[in-house]
């Protein structure tokens, strides 16, 4: 299984189209159990989504269910950084993770080889299997893996950004064996949410998105399934990341999930890339809680 | 109780972080720890490192593997190893050094056992030295350690263990175990690169078939392939040692000055 769960909604009421708040416990068990059953085996979290490492950790009682993915805070130092890591495996309660992804690669741009010297330090230790960074820009992710040899990374991939699918960057990750994880491929929702109960914000970006409505109604398919599509047919996608709110959110995407099956053979999803950055960007976008 | 205290720290001098190197897919200090977790007579393991942020790496490692770990002075190793052991509430204190991966658990034992018979302050393998250099096992009573940790006044002798006991054989029972011939000549701690070379090559020599290998069979396979005997020839034994007694001199020399 492909896809892996997001759960920066465990522990904040993140994304902007949500409207639920943070997901109570049980909530939380029912949805662990349901990915379980659909053999979703990664969940990726991080130290800043509030206290969602921390449920995440009260809930799975340490079982080996689920890997993880963590991401040390923005700032970390080489001093602390093996702190971080510690913290995070305490919470979680397991004495080991899939990954460590630093949040913020701009630690890694400027303190490069001593960030570094400890993330394989982790590694070597085997406090993780494998040491990255998660990425927002693509022309950093380019230079970052040629200089520091990773195993994952993870970025933005969606209908619209589709900056980590360039063939310049697929093979770079190709040639330096690094997996990447995909995340944002709903855009925080925004991509599959009616236009009319979008933020005005995004009424500027009409002409951008209605095609989307319009080729999922012309093929009788659902926006969802296109968005799924774009990551569960690209070869150098190891996992396609997504969250939720609730146990029928994820029913809904583990549907999507079976429709957007063959969809990339049928329809042309590359022909939505935009470049617009105050649209593919949340951080571009104002403060927009709903 | 008796507590076997394993020293390591990612910052030594010569090969850093080596400890940590992995060897067969694990770090080094991970298959150590396997092997002397075979000892029959040692009651806890505990990891004694240092508070060195980068050796946060080593209790998060023994966390993992569900060892205790104590974090103390970096330099002064003595004063670490009493803490340990106060902690632990060690009545018997096993010393070990987390650059020896091949050590040997029926080793631990024969010297634990000699220890305890003939009820010594400190039992070791290493006055005089005949089995393998990494092999070394020492033993010793907590309060001969607690002794070490007030008299001790030299840097050699808070840098080193059980250098004050070995500096003073008059205050106490000192006991030895001997190999049956005298292997010293081999050298199976890991200080330098071409150490490591060795060490990795015995593992994946041995370990696949055998990860409870033991001394006779280390020497037995080094017999049939004496170019990897070679792999590490010519680099001497106990340098970290001798600079600490260029330290002892200075010491000394101020202490003359002062008076």
């Amino acid at each position: 299984m492909k896809l892996a769960l997001g759960t920066v909604q465990f522990g904040t009421d993140y994304g902007v189209t949500n409207s639920a708040g943070q997901v109570c416990l049980a909530e939380m068990e029912s949805i662990l159990y349901l990915a379980a059953q659909a053999g979703i085996d990664t969940l990726d979290t991080a130290t800043v989504y509030g206290n969602a490492e921390t449920r995440l950790g009260q809930v799975l009682q340490g079982s080996q269910e689920f890997r993880f993915v963590t991401k040390v805070p923005a700032g970390v130092s080489a001093n602390n950084l093996l702190e971080e890591i510690g913290g995070s495996l305490e919470r979680l309660r397991v004495h080991k993770l899939d990954a460590v992804l630093l949040h913020d690669s701009g630690d890694l741009l400027a303190k490069g080889d001593e960030l570094y010297t400890g993330l394989q330090l982790a590694r070597q230790a085997r406090l993780c299997e494998r040491i990255g960074v998660s990425f927002y820009s693509d022309v950093e992710a380019l230079n970052l893996i040629r200089q520091f040899p990773m195993d994952l990374i993870q970025a933005p991939i969606n209908l619209l950004d589709q900056r980590f699918l360039s063939a310049e960057l697929s093979s770079a990750l190709t040639d330096n064996s690094v997996a990447i994880h995909a995340r944002s491929l709903f855009l925080q929702g925004v991509l599959v949410t009616p236009l009319d109960r979008l933020p005005d914000y995004f009424g500027g970006y009409k002409s951008v998105l209605e095609p989307l409505w319009q080729m999922a109604e012309k093929h009788s398919v659902g926006v969802m399934a296109m968005c799924l599509a774009l990551a569960r047919h690209c070869p150098v996608i190891e996992r396609v990341v997504v969250g939720c709110c609730s146990r029928d959110q994820l029913t809904q995407i583990l549907e999507a999930w079976e429709q957007a099956e063959g969809l990339t053979e049928k329809l042309d999803l590359q022909a939505f890339s935009c470049d617009d950055q105050n649209l593919v960007m949340p951080t571009h976008w104002p403060e927009l809680k709903v | 109780m008796i507590v076997a205290i394993l020293q390591a720290r990612l910052s030594s001098s010569r090969l850093p972080r080596k400890v940590l190197k992995p060897v067969l897919g694990k770090p080094m200090l991970e298959l150590e720890i396997e092997r002397i977790r075979r000892s029959r007579l040692i009651d806890k393991l505990v990891v004694a490192t240092t508070t060195e942020p980068i050796d946060k790496s080593i209790e998060l490692l023994c966390t993992r593997l569900e060892v205790d770990c104590f974090r103390g002075s970096l330099d002064n190793v003595l004063d670490r190893y009493y803490r340990s052991a106060v902690n632990s509430k060690a009545d018997q204190v096993v010393r070990l050094t987390g650059d020896c991966p091949l050590i040997d658990p029926q080793i631990i034992d024969q010297v634990i056992m000699l220890h305890c018979e003939t009820g010594s302050d400190y039992t070791s393998n290493v006055l005089p030295p005949t089995f393998p250099d990494g092999l070394d096992v020492e033993v010793m009573t907590f309060s001969a350690l607690e002794t070490s940790w007030k008299e001790a006044r030299l840097p050699s002798e808070k840098e080193h263990v059980t250098s004050y006991i070995e500096n003073h054989p008059q205050k106490f029972r000192i006991s030895n175990v001997s190999a049956k011939s005298d292997f010293s000549n081999h050298r199976w701690t890991v200080d330098e690169v071409e150490d490591f070379e060795l060490i990795s090559h015995l593992f994946e020599a041995l370990y696949p078939s055998n990860p409870e290998f033991s001394m006779e069979d280390v020497l037995h396979y080094l017999d049939s392939h004496p170019r990897v005997a070679q792999l590490n020839n010519g680099i001497q034994r106990n340098e970290g040692m001798q600079s600490s007694l260029q330290k002892d001199q200075s010491y000394l020399q101020r202490e003359k000055a002062d008076v």
